[in-house]
């Protein structure tokens, strides 16, 4: 009998590989081991970088780059097109996408294209291609878990709800073979174009979704120096946050609230200032780089920051925000 | 020649309201006596949307359901909202599913000469969120989704279209006319309607349109197999590395394998200018200032 393949659409963005792809192909590890299939990992790009280093480290069989300088734009059309004909040339039994915004979107269009069937923003798939897949879906705002029964001996597009299931590390035993590939794309295929991409503006939107924070707490003397952290922000094109003590003195409004009782959030840059680092407070932030100011040499904070600053802020947030604002200048 | 929009509006489950499953009879139970139904409020965005347009370009807004007898509230009420007229699709679907129904509706919308087809992006209880991208597929026509914001140039025939992404992010999407677009429920800033509308709608007249069932569905159907109440299923997480002490390795479970202590953890003390310089440098290994 074949092997059966599983297949994993990684997704990239311009900072490389989103943490959603890393979810799926740990997924795609153990469906593939269930069914002693092989992983095959699809990437989509006009070009390479750092992100197919990544993608050699982790367990899967193959990683397949699908290359077209069409790729470079942000059209979903061409994106659809180009896995469409990869998966004519090679179908697997399963096809795992994220649930982001465009990862759900081309799993529908391409479950509509090759007529295969899909099941979107899932929790959980089970099974093996010999006695069938089932995935578990939340319905009815999460209230109610649905389970599916996929048909039997047909592949199936599934989309995974990113952040449900964790990333685990790579076994790193498998020596994985890099596959480049050419679709055949032309203009003709775009029907709706993306035309511009306007990035967030970190002033407006909700804190969860923010790239870069900057924070401020009880180290903020008065409202009237809340600007220092505003600035900051400003200058760094970062989110405002705050600690309980500053929604607590009135510097933030509730939703800028970060920690146990407010908004749990994840940038990848997090800069508390004036912030002890008190548990309700750190529990609520996962940051990829957190960095903290503060004039207490014992804060808890220090013991969890990759950068620890013991000073005053009160003379090195307007220091630090005139030089970022220097060399930006100067650009 | 005027203007002719089609909006696709469904009735879901009240899910505001306190649900229950009920594991043995695979319900869902409401705490209400009576289950409570409602337009899908990406549906109602969408249904606004469509509503902009008939007042600033008069458009013509023909709303359609597919569902039970009393998924006529929904029409009566998109009437109440202004829509010019409204279809019920009428059906034996015994098992629904998205492909069956896009193909239910596309039958009927093919016949209508529609500039732009609506619909919400996802409905509130089967979440699928794939009837529209079937739809557009089945229809041959340009596809949007997840729409905060649509402009449209009726004599160039063309639509831009404000997508919303990830952290914030948009994207601005150009497609010619007809084309078919998912709103996304976030838009949804109803009007109020007034009581008078209400009742006027109580007696206008909605055609009702019975739809032959999909025999042979073309794409495969995924069978709902049980329902349950919700379970979480655990994350995977890297194991804690050997170096760290007893009690860290259990913080690091706890909190999720979120955070460890790092011992690698960079302190600064100095005069303000080394702390700035350091964070400068910082800020550019790590490029966030390039």
């Amino acid at each position: 009998m074949e092997t059966p393949i599983i297949s994993v659409v990684a997704e990239l963005d311009e900072h490389g590989l989103r943490e959603c792809a890393l979810e799926i192909i740990g997924e795609g590890r153990s469906l593939a081991d269930a069914c002693n299939g092989t992983l095959t990992v699809l990437a989509l790009s006009h070009t390479t970088g750092d992100w197919l280093e990544t993608l050699r480290r982790q367990d899967a069989e193959r990683v397949v780059v699908i290359e077209h300088p069409l790729l470079a734009e942000p059209t979903l059309d061409i994106h659809t097109a180009a896995l469409a004909q990869w998966l004519a040339v090679q179908p697997p039994a399963l096809l795992l996408m994220s649930d982001t915004v465009n990862g759900h979107e081309v799993a529908a269009r391409l479950a509509a294209q090759l007529r295969w069937a899909v099941v979107t923003d899932c929790l959980w798939i089970k099974g093996n291609p010999q006695s069938g897949f089932s995935a578990i879906k939340p319905t009815h705002q999460d209230k109610v878990h649905t389970t599916f029964t996929c048909p039997l001996g047909q592949p199936l597009i599934a989309t995974l709800r990113p952040g449900a299931i964790g990333v685990e590390m790579p076994r790193g035993s498998l020596t994985t073979e890099i596959i480049r590939w050419q679709p055949a794309l032309d203009e003709s295929l775009i029907h709706a174009r993306t035309v511009e991409v306007i990035p967030g503006d970190p002033r407006h939107i909700d804190l969860r979704e923010a790239e870069r924070i900057v924070a401020g707490g009880r180290g903020v003397r008065s409202a009237e120096d809340w600007h220092l952290i505003e600035e900051l922000a400003d200058a760094l094109d970062a989110a405002v946050g705050g600690s309980r003590q500053a929604l607590d003195l009135g510097y933030i409004p509730n939703e800028r609230m970060i920690g146990q009782t407010g908004k749990s959030v994840k940038p990848r840059l997090y800069l508390a200032a004036g912030i002890s680092g008190a548990s309700h407070h750190l529990d609520g932030v996962n940051a990829d780089a957190l960095i903290a100011i503060n004039r207490d040499r014992g804060a808890p904070i220090f013991s969890r920051c990759a950068l620890g600053v013991v000073g005053d802020l009160y003379e090195i947030l307007p220091e630090l925000t005139r030089r970022i604002r220097e060399m930006r200048e100067t650009k | 020649m005027s203007l002719n929009i089609v909006v696709c509006i469904k009735q879901v489950l009240d899910t505001q309201l306190p649900l229950q499953v009920d594991e043995t009879s695979q319900q869902i139970v409401q705490e209400a006596a009576q289950p409570t139904y409602n337009i899908n409020p990406a549906d109602l965005s969408a249904l606004e949307t469509a509503m902009r347009f008939k007042d600033g370009l008069g458009a013509r807004v023909t709303v359609l359901t597919l569902g039970a007898e009393h998924a006529i509230d929904v029409l009566r009420h998109a009437l109440a909202r202004g829509a010019d007229a409204a279809l019920h699709l009428v059906s034996v679907n015994e098992t629904p599913d998205a492909w069956k129904t896009a193909e239910q509706l596309t039958r009927v919308i093919a016949g209508l000469g529609a500039a732009l087809v609506l619909c919400g992006d996802a409905s509130l209880d089967s979440a699928g969120g794939l009837v529209g991208t079937f739809m557009a597929e089945q229809l041959h026509l340009p596809l949007v989704t997840r729409a905060i914001r649509l402009e449209l140039f009726a004599e160039e025939e063309k639509l831009r279209v404000w997508r919303q992404l990830e952290r914030g992010a948009r994207a601005v999407v150009e497609c010619r006319l007809p084309a078919l677009v998912c709103v996304s429920a976030l838009i949804a800033q109803p009007k109020y309607v007034s009581v008078y509308r209400l009742q006027r709608a109580d007696s206008s007249r909605i055609e009702r349109i019975a739809i032959p069932p999909v025999e042979n569905p073309a794409l495969p159907v995924c069978m709902v197999s049980g329902i349950s109440a919700p379970r979480l299923r655990p994350r995977k997480m890297s194991a804690p590395q050997a170096s760290l002490s007893a009690a860290e390795r259990i913080r690091f479970l706890m909190g999720g394998a979120r955070t460890t202590a790092k011992p690698e953890s960079k302190l600064v003390e100095g005069s303000t200018q080394e702390a700035v310089e350091r964070l400068v440098k910082f800020f550019q290994e790590r490029g966030i200032l390039s």
